[in-house]
């Protein structure tokens, strides 16, 4: 076979020896080249790049453990099998013709079968070597174009999926860079209304299959709070669709949250995720339960029919000096803050870092800058309907012009997830936090 | 070998064991242990005993299951899970898919 016809340098200062060795290999099939001594050897080798070379270890002028150093270092990565040829028996010797990178040896008087099994032994070596090389290459160019078009997908999934307020002042969150793409996904919105929706979600498996169903989910996120529809019915379009494009096996635990700044009130779904916490300014956690199947499983999501308890709805009792925090700890964390008090806030956030940097390292912080208070129009509370609270606080009636001395609880309850559900207490002149950190 | 399958003698039941991580590694074994062409049985029981890891691709793996299954109308019982395994079916609310215990 052609493909097994070497280039073979032999370099032995014998001219005898030179002789037989050359006849031998040239029997083989190889085109031989030869040199007298290491320097020789060198020289040819830089010109002919010869694949296979015998190697004579005591030479005049360069001698072959100098001459195979030199050979190994211009051959690079390649594998350019050198055989010394020896007379030497020491074990000492025979140990230096490997340590300049011999790859083998061969006892003089020659024996014309052995050499010819060492030099196809080595060719499939050399084999070997080049095709792991060049398979190397082969996967470090697929690698850098999925990178590349990576990087290109990136842009545009975070054109959709970056689309909402994320990067409000009131907003907060980390991502992992462990990969360009993961499953994760926060998404914030503001309806008409002013209420903000945070959307924090989490696909089955990793990598591009897992943030490819993030970008319906933005686009129906974005779009149905834009137009102002109400948690329930984003929910079921969200579902529809993934159940829709999502192959089976694939869904998206999520967390939905929305956050009237007006009402105080804050509305959680949980469909999959580990429990979220909401933290209470006096330091106790309600837990927020995933209740629902994850998003994409069943075409009907059978929980969200049952009105009453398709959403949880938190009424914050905020007292207008505490912040109070809506903490979902996911794959992904996040957590909401809502406070009125700056500086108290600003701390809570530091807390949720302090946490989240216990849970995750590496992450990217963005600062948070609190709005100004903004004065509303007193909202008179109505009594909340439900009955089948988790769990009753005080429920306080009235509206406080100012942020009060007087310390108001909320009532905290599952209710009807209808948007246009009023909220407690008539809330005037809060600043609001809202952390979101997501890894 | 982390997967092992059973058929019950009246062909009626196929139980498959899953030991160890029940992870996207065992995605093909998962398959192959039920979707055979020799066999129709009627209920699936998933023992979850020798489990001690469950993530989400195994969630799907176990969605992929009860899809040829039959869907709705799928049988599928997941037993013997622990209690790490039993949070995750828990939180997923798999309960409403799969009959657990």
């Amino acid at each position: 076979m052609a493909s097994d016809r070497l280039v073979v340098l032999i370099a032995e200062d014998s001219p005898a020896d030179r002789m037989l060795l050359s006849t031998i290999v040239a029997r083989e099939g190889h085109r031989v080249l030869t040199a007298a001594n290491g320097l020789e050897a060198v020289a040819l080798f830089e010109q002919e790049r010869p694949q296979l070379v015998l190697m004579d270890a005591l030479m005049p002028v360069m001698d072959g453990f100098e001459a195979a150093r030199r050979i190994k270092q211009m051959a690079g990565e390649a594998l350019v099998p050198v055989i010394f040829l020896t007379s030497l028996t020491e074990s000492e010797a025979l140990v230096r013709c490997l340590e300049a990178g011999g790859d083998d040896f061969l006892a003089k008087p020659y024996n014309r079968v052995i050499l010819v099994a060492k030099i196809k032994a080595m060719e499939r070596l050399r084999r070997l070597q080049a095709t792991v090389l060049e398979q190397r290459d082969l996967i470090a160019r697929h690698n850098e174009h999925l990178l590349s078009e990576q990087r290109v997908a990136k842009a545009v999934f975070d054109k959709v999926a970056h689309s909402g307020c994320l990067d409000a002042p009131n907003i907060r969150y980390l991502q992992s860079p462990h990969a360009l793409f993961n499953g994760d996904l926060l998404l914030a919105a503001y309806n008409p209304s002013g209420d903000m929706y945070v959307l924090l979600g989490d696909f089955t498996g990793h990598g591009l299959p897992a943030a490819i169903g993030a970008m319906p989910l933005a686009e129906v996120f974005y779009g149905m709070a834009a137009k102002g529809h109400s948690m329930p019915e984003i929910l079921r379009e969200m579902n529809a669709k993934l159940k829709r494009i999502l192959p089976v096996g694939v869904f998206c635990c999520a967390t939905l949250a929305s956050v009237s700044f007006q009402r105080r009130t804050l509305k959680v779904w949980n469909g999959g995720l580990p429990d979220g916490y909401l933290l209470r300014a006096d330091g106790s956690r309600e837990p927020l339960v995933s209740r629902h199947l994850p998003l994409g499983v069943l075409a009907l999501e059978v929980a969200l029919e049952r009105d009453g308890e398709a959403v949880q709805v938190l009424r914050d009792p905020g007292d207008g000096r505490r912040a109070h925090h809506l903490e979902v700890v996911v794959g992904l964390i996040a957590r909401v803050v809502v406070g009125d008090d700056v500086l108290r806030g600003q701390r809570a956030i530091r807390g949720v870092e302090a946490d989240a940097e216990r849970i995750h390292a590496g992450q990217i912080v963005h600062p948070v800058r609190v709005p100004e208070p903004q004065r509303l129009p007193a909202v008179l509370p109505r009594p909340a309907r439900s009955g089948t609270a988790v769990e009753q606080h005080e429920v306080v009636a009235g509206v406080q012009p100012e942020p009060a001395e007087v310390e108001r609880h909320g009532q905290t309850g599952l209710s009807r997830a209808d948007d246009h559900d009023g909220g407690v207490g008539g809330t005037v002149g809060h600043a609001h936090q809202a952390t979101c950190r997501v890894r | 070998m982390a997967i092992s399958s059973q058929l019950s003698s009246d062909g009626q039941e196929l139980t498959i064991s899953i030991q160890g991580r029940f992870d996207f590694s065992l995605h093909q074994a998962f398959r192959d242990a039920y979707e055979r062409a020799d066999i129709r049985p009627r209920r699936y029981v998933i023992d979850l005993e020798g489990t001690n890891y469950l993530d989400s691709s195994a969630l799907g793996m176990l969605l992929l299951l009860r899809d040829y299954a039959g869907g709705d109308d799928a049988l599928i019982s997941l037993i013997n899970c622990n209690p790490d395994v039993r949070k995750i079916l828990g939180i997923s609310n798999f309960g409403q898919l799969f009959q657990i215990s």
